[in-house]
């Protein structure tokens, strides 16, 4: 399996707080990993370097060989946690204006999730309620073949009658089968059939990692349980 | 192509204020113009320049608005994360400012020369040969300022967006950086354009006559004919020059360049969502 993300000794520092502490990581192609930690355990500030959005105090990233840039990102999707899309567009005009940057964009798969999520194309993003605008996030990172996924708490938002629907979705019939998959979340329950490996992540280290089918046996419990049981 | 597909973005996202505020500009013409013989001579035309003194200052409040909107609503986070170079974005809204504000401020002027015109063409002592030669001067003088009018515009966007970056390379203190980010070049410039000023060659001083500028010779002539002119507004025009220094307008320049290009190499390189 070809490497798609490699971090190497991977440090953030916010002031005098270390927000992440050496990480090391290979991801590979077609791989989905969970990572998972509490509030402030470091998710967000790693996919922020990860997506060129925030930069390394120290440490290496690469992304297919190439350091996090225009060029990267390119090949790369993100889902922040924050309401990022503006809101004076139509949905039709933020799915139009996204895609025009990437080559791997496919309309088709757009237009099926947009029916999937039952989202009005017409409407301003600004009028769209939490839920509808997550799943619009989903819609126009999803709808990208992109090399590399990343998803920042893509549940936070949606009621859980949609969730498994939109896990579904995001894990099977709407993937591409060669994009690795970094999902960041604490609603683990919801999500981790669909983990190939699991990072824990604990103040800005590695808890935990591993292959998400491996730790279960291990543990002898869910995912969720294992989460649990690392954070008590 | 980025560069204009960020720049479609800017227009789409004030397209409406865009034709209202022109709307809005036209209209007040129209209705100054129309006041001009009724009311207070001057009046609808000190109106018009009050409006355009308006609307410099909020040029000035608006260039730092182009980066700052994107902070304020989080859509910097779609902004970094899109796969386009720093002079991109920042060449996008900057182009966007001048062609929004230099809409505004061109259309301002020639509504200023309009009203003026109309009003001129009320005043009894004014000849159909002095009109002519006041028309011929007010549109010279509004065709000189165009290209100063978009310099200056150009140059306060590029002073904004390096200073909004600036200070977003920072968690803490961001508009005290800012700040100083805006004042210091500006400075750093005056400073070293007027060094330069005193060992410019003089063929570098490029001047303009103001009576070439106003067509003051035509306007003379109608003056005479109407036996009104004064020989010391004469003298003073005939002695006044309009000049530019090339050698301090390239130190400007290169500094306002200078500052946009930092301004993009921080954008890809250090600003943090």
């Amino acid at each position: 399996m070809s490497t798609v993300l490699e971090l190497e000794d991977l440090k953030k520092r916010y002031g005098s707080i270390w927000a992440l502490n050496g990480i090391d990581l290979r991801v590979g192609k077609g791989e989905v990993l969970g990572l998972l930690g509490p509030n402030g355990s470091g998710k967000t500030t790693m996919l922020k370097l990860i997506s060129g959005l925030a930069r390394p105090t120290d440490g290496r990233i690469l992304i297919n060989g190439q350091k996090p840039g225009p060029a990267s990102k390119a090949h790369m999707a993100i889902l922040p946690d924050v309401d990022h899309i503006y809101e004076w567009m139509t949905v039709q005009q933020a799915v139009d204006y996204v895609s025009s940057f990437y080559e791997d964009f496919d309309y088709d798969k757009a237009r099926r999730l947009i029916e999937l999520m039952n989202i009005e194309t017409d409407i301003k993003v600004g009028h769209l309620s939490r839920g509808m605008n997550e799943r619009l996030k989903l819609v126009i990172v999803i709808s990208r073949n992109a090399e590399l996924i990343l998803l920042d708490e893509p549940l936070g938002g949606i009621d859980p009658t949609s969730r498994d629907k939109i896990v579904h979705a995001i894990a099977t019939e709407y993937r591409w089968e060669d994009s690795a998959m970094i999902i960041a979340t604490h609603l683990v329950r919801d999500i981790e059939s669909i983990f190939d490996k699991v990072l824990f992540l604990k103040s800005g280290q590695i808890a935990l990692y591993g292959s998400a089918d491996e730790l279960r046996e291990k543990y002898n419990g869910s995912v969720e349980d294992i989460f649990k049981e690392v954070f008590a | 192509m980025n560069f204009i597909k960020l720049y479609k973005k800017e227009f789409m996202k004030d397209r409406k204020s865009f034709v209202i505020t022109i709307a809005i500009i036209t209209a007040m013409m129209l209705f100054l113009y129309s006041r001009t013989g009724h009311w207070t001579p001057g009046l609808p035309t000190a109106i018009l320049a009050v409006a355009m003194f308006g609307f410099s200052i909020a040029a000035f409040i608006s260039s730092f608005d182009c980066m700052g909107d994107e902070w304020e609503h989080n859509n910097h986070y779609l902004m970094l994360s899109l796969p386009v170079r720093g002079r991109d974005i920042l060449g996008a809204k900057l182009a966007w400012f001048v062609t929004e504000f230099g809409t505004y401020m061109l259309l301002l002027g020639a509504c200023i020369i309009f009203v003026l015109l109309g009003e001129a063409r009320g005043i009894g002592t004014i000849n159909n040969a002095l009109y002519s030669a006041i028309t011929v001067a007010a549109w010279r003088t509004y065709g000189i300022m165009v290209l100063p009018v978009l310099y200056i515009l150009a140059a306060t966007g590029m002073l904004a967006l390096s200073s909004y970056t600036v200070g977003s390379t920072v968690k803490r203190f961001k508009f005290w950086v800012g700040a100083i980010s805006f004042i210091v070049p500006v400075g750093l410039l005056f400073y070293l354009s007027n060094k330069v000023m005193e060992i410019s060659p003089a063929w570098m001083h490029v001047e303009m006559p103001l009576a070439d500028i106003l067509a003051w010779q035509k306007i003379e002539n109608a003056l005479n004919s109407n036996g009104v002119v004064s020989a010391g507004l004469t003298s003073f025009i005939n002695g006044t020059v309009v000049g530019v220094d090339v050698l301090a307008l390239l130190i400007w320049t290169i500094g306002f360049v200078g500052l946009f290009f930092m301004a993009s190499w921080l954008l890809e390189n250090v600003v943090e969502a």
